[in-house]
């Protein structure tokens, strides 16, 4: 305190305008531009002229300095620290403070905080929270507040009584290829079927919307959203003996809430000459760029065809020289959200970690005609050194002798919402098997969050399945019934039972929460892993399982060509 | 505009209680209201600035934390919804500054809301935000002497409408 002289002097009255010109321009840093971005929804002003009101008479009450003497930014500060438990207790305090609960930025900090936490909000639609009045965004994050807490909770319990839809007998259940539906809304889902048709359906009234024929039966397709038009591209992809046919196909869902419909239309298909081991497509919608990713079986080194943008006829091929091993390694693509780097990790078993970063602008300067483009003659592009390395994460799978090999994997991106500071987050889920042992008893998963250019944590979350119950055919062991999201993973397992005397199998409906983002996770996995209540007529009659953060819901579809919704939020 | 001149400047302050602190450049251009004055005042000024919402005791107290933080880099000017992860963790060396009694830590969130010093604004509501935690309304009320305002209708009403997270 050295520098502190306190002195006496008289007051000096120089500018009393100027301080209180810049009082009024500066408001307070966290949360001017907030409260800027909200004039529709904003009732700050009515909430700040109450609680003026309100200290006012406490001054002439000869009150001391306390909590309500705060003005309303102040308190404001202390709401963006308190969780939505800690928010609901202080609203029931006194009329002043529930006055501030009731303020949008209080519920639009939670949206941040719980998508940064890497929840998923019940949303559904394409709608951004911050787009919500204060009081819907209030009571979406109150109702995913409680999902998350239920689902975390010992054995988690159903919301509200669950509902049983009959589906059109247009479909059939067992058609359905699992793993692979996508949900819109409450209103529409994609499901796709083993012969290549797409079915848009309604998951309230079990009708059938919309079907489209992709009439490739055998091809790698991807889901994409895109907010901004309200609609999903699909990126389809089908490698033959000659060529290679690529298309992308627009599917458009109305926005009023009426009995909705979807829209199906091709917009651009094409015919690559050559047809390399195609093994997996990504896309950025908003960009129009597409990534697919190849092996070269002559050298065994995997090369990335891109298109820069579908409605033109710009690409290049990218040689990775990165090596590929069949079954061993996981090797995944991903454009940045601004469409201007790709990046590619792959996952070498045990302990390694390979990720390279290649610049879109330089591949834009060097792009030719990409319908002709040949993948044996690529571009002159060399990874980005600051985002390119190689590292050593923990060991992914429990090493006990088994001759682990990955069996298929998914990739979810943990929300299209933007939020400044928002990192964007992707999910991992790999299935590993032994093909050595009995398919059916032993089952591993990996899961791993990335952010935009790294894993999120060293230590990858893994856990053995036992027993699942299978469906088929899928591959030559079928795969076990399952259903994975962004932080969760349902199946189906058959557990010991005593029934009459006699030892039987009994299903029971298992939900995984993955550690939370970037946690080093040193518990037991069982820790993390709940059975959720659902009546057994329905668990011995299930063909596929999906579970819906977006609903807080599990969907359940039955031998008897029913829809089960279980509510738990 | 922090010119080498700055750094070996002195600002005086003069608080509601004609207190006058003499205090280095860069510990006064903390607080933001402050350092925006400087810069309207100008450099060949002498003039104390006065601050007739912040007593001699709080200021006192106010001046310490920003002598310990002088050297703290500046936050982003945008940084406001880039560092919003929310976390209730505070430094040693703060968590041991903001060991107050309840009148003083709200003086001090007031004077740092009026002279503008995020950093210190966000020490004291993280404070508060602790003392909150895990507690039921009643001891919220208790803590910080709240009256109930609520009829008894009306507080029925505002618990139901509040019991969505609550365990079940």
């Amino acid at each position: 305190m050295e520098d502190v002289k306190s002195v006496h002097a008289a007051s000096s009255l120089w500018a009393r305008t100027s301080l209180v010109r810049r009082k009024s321009s500066t408001l307070l840093n966290g949360f001017t531009k907030l409260l800027r971005n909200v004039s529709t929804y904003n009732t700050a002003d009515s909430t700040r002229k109450r609680l003026a009101d309100s200290q006012a008479e406490d001054m002439k009450a000869g009150k001391g300095l306390g909590l309500m003497s705060l003005p309303l930014d102040a308190l404001l500060v202390v709401f963006s620290y308190l969780e939505v438990v800690d928010v609901l207790s202080v609203a029931q305090v006194c009329r002043s403070l529930n006055d501030v609960s009731r303020e949008w930025v209080v519920w639009n900090n939670s949206a941040f905080n719980f998508l940064y936490r890497g929840k998923i909000l019940l949303l559904d639609d394409f709608v951004h929270p911050a787009s919500l009045p204060a009081s819907k965004l209030r009571e979406t994050i109150m109702r995913t507040s409680n999902l998350d807490r239920n689902w975390r909770s010992k054995s988690p319990t159903l919301a509200s009584v669950h509902s049983t839809i009959k589906i059109s007998s247009e479909i059939k259940v067992t058609d359905l290829l699992c793993c692979a539906s996508f949900y819109v809304s409450d209103r529409a889902m994609i499901l796709p079927k083993t012969d290549g048709v797409l079915v848009g359906f309604n998951p309230s009234t079990g009708k059938i919307i919309a079907t489209y024929d992709l009439k490739q039966k055998y091809g790698i397709y991807t889901l994409h959203a895109h907010p901004p038009t309200h609609s999903i591209y699909a990126i389809v992809a089908e490698p033959s003996v000659t060529d290679l046919k690529l298309s992308v196909l627009h599917i458009g869902f109305p926005r009023d809430s009426g009995e909705s419909s979807m829209t199906f239309t091709p917009t651009a298909e094409w015919s690559l000459p050559q047809a390399w081991g195609l093994l997996t497509v990504v896309a950025n919608t908003n960009h129009r760029l597409i990534c697919m990713l190849f092996l070269n079986p002559a050298d065994g080194t995997l090369k990335l065809f891109v298109v820069l943008d579908w409605e033109t006829r710009l690409g290049g091929v990218i040689d990775t020289k990165l090596p590929y091993q069949s079954g061993q390694k996981a090797t995944v693509i991903r454009f940045s959200d601004d469409g201007e780097e790709l990046v590619i990790f792959s996952d070498q078993l045990p302990d390694k970690w390979t990720q390279l970063t290649y610049s879109m602008s330089e591949l834009r300067a060097q792009a030719t005609d990409w319908q002709t483009a040949c993948l044996s003659s690529p571009v002159n592009v060399t990874p980005m050194t600051d985002t390119s390395f190689t590292f050593d994460v923990c060991a992914a799978l429990p090493t006990d002798g088994m001759r682990s090999v990955l069996y298929q994997y998914w990739t979810s991106t943990h929300s299209w919402i933007r939020y400044p500071g928002l990192p964007i987050r992707l999910s991992y889920i790999l299935l590993y098997c032994d093909p050595t042992r009995r398919p059916d008893l032993d089952w591993y998963i990996v899961q791993y969050y990335t952010s935009q250019d790294k894993p999120c944590a060293r230590r990858r979350f893994t856990f053995k399945m036992r027993d699942p119950v299978m469906v088929g055919p899928y591959g030559s062991h079928g795969l076990p019934v399952m259903s994975p999201s962004f932080n969760h993973l349902c199946w189906l397992e058959k557990v010991d039972a005593r029934r009459g005397g006699r030892r039987v199998k009994r299903r029971v409906l298992r939900i995984v929460t993955f550690p939370e983002d970037g946690d080093a996770f040193e518990g037991e996995a069982s820790a993390l892993i709940r059975t959720l209540k659902v009546p057994r007529r329905v668990l011995d009659t299930i063909c596929h399982l999906f579970v819906e953060p977006g609903m807080g819901a599990v969907l359940i579809t039955t031998t008897k060509n029913e829809l089960h919704r279980f509510q738990y939020a | 505009m922090s010119t080498t001149e700055d750094k070996t400047r002195k600002v005086k302050l003069v608080t509601s209680d004609n207190e006058e602190f003499e205090v280095d450049w860069e510990v006064a251009t903390r607080s933001v209201l402050i350092k925006h004055m400087l810069e309207d005042i100008g450099e060949s000024e002498e003039q104390a600035i006065p601050l007739p919402n912040v007593t001699a005791n709080v200021l006192k107290k106010v001046l310490e934390w920003c002598e310990h933080h002088r050297k703290d880099p500046e936050p982003a000017p945008e940084s406001s919804d880039d560092n919003r992860k929310r976390t209730l963790e505070i430094g040693d060396w703060d968590a041991k500054f903001i060991q107050v009694d309840q009148e003083m830590l709200f003086e001090i969130i007031l004077a740092a809301n009026y002279l503008d010093i995020k950093a210190l604004l966000d020490v004291g509501c993280k404070t508060v935000a602790n003392m909150i935690k895990g507690k039921q309304p009643e001891e919220i009320r208790k803590m910080f002497n709240i009256v109930n305002d609520f009829t008894p209708e009306e507080e029925a009403q505002i618990k139901k409408e509040n019991e969505w997270a609550e365990d079940r």
